[in-house]
């Protein structure tokens, strides 16, 4: 018997719809692992499909090593989102990121464009009321995700019909020769995984969403993205150059962040701009260096935003310039954040040194000697903005003259609970790699550990670190907002077509009385019809006329007519 | 006291650096065929000159282009 692992999720959405908070939470907590049990019972390389259309089959599941080691990290990551949230009753943010997982689950295991279209649109709105449902203040941030995640998924989906026009019904290579198919894919996939200039998403809803929404954020839309992106546009040369500026972008941004949730979030466009070098450079070790990247961000960055969660509930603060010395009143979420920071700056002994340079040495493999340079450059911000910056301000620096104690309630156990699982898979991966290499798709020897690498890899973060202490007083935070390509929708767009439709009232209003004349006019007519083709009507009852308070109901269907053939000629002519 | 912690901090990370630079020469035979795999001490150059490209860009650089003040947004009429 074969079940698809998204469908204990579903259905568990459905049943916590009905059932009280409590009974919600446990079940909602179970589903992740039925999930999970549902992934090891498919064989490997297991094909299910569906009859849909004539000639036309839905691949549900495709299984290979990457959708079956992201479809259970996705299982890991929802199980602790449940757990890190346990004590949140308020709200159905828990059947908003039921659904969510599952449509990532869906857009992973897809073999087929048609499949894979249905679980994104899913994605995206289930990721949208997430953000409604987790906070109630996150309502146009969530407006603007909604916006340009159809946007992209109506490129993705404009793509999927030329290439079925095509008949390329099963995900695969797209090459710059299928023309329009090809660019209208990679912009649909590459809106959802942060391409410059569409990126300013991420840091504009994740840093919005409640405190466990942006742990299960972090690990859905961006790396199923990344993901798709390794099966369709593999050693795609475009890739690579959109990787590096990413890679630059977000840790420029991420060094000038003041708010600590947005600091992570810029800091994602980074990282994704790293895995996605890795996928332009599309040697195997690439790949593989990609797959494993993406599965570590998951884990050290998710454990990331579950650490700035903590110190936002225990503060009600989210600012570096609110907030420091931490570790004292804080130490267990200190010592977890900083096992977390330094495993995604690449510290030899933590998860980040396995997955990281293994991109490096595929550019190095491949005498792509600049793009090796410059991901070397990228990566040094990672740990300038991550434990240097964010590390030192918020847990290390000394309190600010007058501060308060800024610990407003406790962190509940749980939360640490979630965090130290998180911790442990981190730690275990930094120390035994191979556990994590196995899983990757392609069998390729490779090692991180040896001598020399640990010598350079540390030196660079202590050559690093030594400048930072030194020049720490220019990386100070500092109120205020950091201008993104945002800006462009936010502000002239949003001006424009408030002129434009301050325009058009204008133009209403010079018209507006004629307008209305017409109208009563022509309701006299159409109140009754019967009047006019009749003649006199003198002899019927006069006491009582309904139709006199009530609108002509021949407007409603006059006018929509009328203005139905004016647009039908209108198109007639056209065409 | 600070100033005390301060030199403390600098002076243990300075020491660190010397050891590392001490154990390449030792242990690391230069191979590859770019100068930053070839020269020695190349990364702690990488790692000093990197960091200081980074944080004037970001900071003193970028302030002057791209920084408003936290309610830019709200004052423009959006939020």
């Amino acid at each position: 018997m074969l079940f698809h692992p998204a469908f204990p999720l579903l259905v568990v959405a459905f049943i916590a719809l009905a059932v009280p908070a409590t009974c919600r939470k446990v079940i909602s907590l179970l589903a992740p692992i039925i999930s999970a049990i549902f992934l090891f019972l498919l064989d490997p390389e297991t094909v299910y499909h569906m009859s849909f259309l004539k000639d036309y089959h839905l691949l549900l599941i495709r299984l290979d090593d990457i959708s079956f080691l992201m479809t259970l990290v996705i299982c890991l990551i929802t199980f602790l989102f449940f757990l890190y949230t346990w004590h949140q009753t308020y709200n159905m943010q828990g059947v908003a990121a039921l659904v969510y997982a599952a449509s990532a689950i869906g857009s992973l295991l897809s073999g087929d464009w048609i499949t894979l279209i249905f679980c994104w649109e899913l994605m995206a709105v289930a990721a949208v009321a997430l953000i409604w449902l987790s906070n109630r203040y996150a309502f146009k941030a969530g407006f603007r995700y909604l916006l340009i995640h159809f946007f992209g998924g109506n490129l993705l989906l404009g793509g999927i019909v030329l290439l079925i026009g095509q008949n390329q019904y099963v995900i695969g290579q797209l090459l710059p020769s299928q023309g329009a198919a090809y660019w209208l894919v990679l912009a649909g996939l590459g809106l959802s995984a942060g391409f410059l200039p569409f990126h300013s998403w991420i840091p504009d809803a994740y840093s919005r969403v409640g405190l466990g929404a942006s742990v299960l954020m972090n690990c859905l839309t961006t790396k199923v993205a990344v993901m798709t992106l390794i099966r369709v546009f593999p050693g795609d040369q475009n890739l690579l150059i959109m990787g590096i500026v990413m890679a630059f972008w977000g840790v420029l941004y991420a060094l000038r962040e003041n708010d600590f949730r947005r600091l992570l979030c810029y800091h994602i466009i980074s990282q994704m701009g790293i895995i996605i070098a890795g996928i332009g450079i599309g040697t195997p070790l690439a790949l593989n260096g990609a797959v494993a990247l993406t599965i570590g961000n998951m884990i050290y960055k998710g454990l990331l935003f579950m650490t700035a969660g903590a110190v936002v509930y225990a503060t009600d603060k989210t600012k570096l310039t609110e907030l420091s010395g931490l570790a004292k009143q804080l130490p267990g979420v200190a010592f977890i954040f900083f096992i977390a920071a330094l495993a995604i700056a690449g510290m030899p002994g933590f998860a980040g040194f396995a997955t990281k340079p293994m991109i490096l040495s595929a550019a190095s493999a491949a005498h792509m000697d600049w793009a090796e340079l410059l991901l070397i450059f990228a990566g040094l911000g990672t740990f300038l903005s991550i434990p240097l910056k964010m590390g030192y301000f918020l847990f290390l620096a000394p309190p600010k003259e007058g501060q308060e104690n800024p610990i407003k309630r406790k962190i509940p156990i749980h939360m640490y609970w979630a965090m130290g699982i998180l911790t442990v898979v981190c730690v275990v991966i930094g120390l035994f790699p191979q556990i994590l290499y196995q899983m990757l798709p392609y069998t390729i020897p490779y090692t991180s550990y040896h001598i020399g690498h640990i010598l350079q890899e540390c030196q660079l973060l202590v050559a690093a670190a030594l400048t930072f202490y030194l020049m720490r007083p220019i990386v100070k935070p500092h109120a205020g907002i950091t201008l993104d390509f945002d800006w462009f929708y936010r502000v002239p767009l949003r001006n424009f077509f408030l002129g434009l439709s301050k325009g058009i009232d204008k133009i209403r209003g010079l018209f507006w009385d004629d307008i209305i004349r017409m109208v009563k006019k022509a309701s006299v007519w159409n109140r009754n019809p019967y009047r006019t083709f009749a003649g006199n009507t003198e002899n019927q009852p006069v006491s009582f006329d309904p139709d006199h308070y009530r609108a002509p109901m021949l407007n409603n269907v006059l006018y929509p007519i009328l203005v139905l053939m004016v647009i039908l000629i209108l198109i007639y002519v056209t065409i | 006291m600070n100033k005390k912690k301060d030199r403390l901090v600098i002076v243990s990370l300075v020491a660190i650096l010397a050891i590392l630079l001490l154990l390449e020469l030792v242990f690391i035979t230069p191979e590859g065929h770019v100068i930053w795999h070839t020269l020695p001490f190349s990364h702690a150059v990488m790692g000093i000159l990197f960091s200081v490209i980074f944080i004037l860009v970001a900071k003193p650089l970028l302030n002057k282009i791209l920084m408003r003040s936290e309610h830019y947004y709200k004052d423009k009429g959006g939020k």
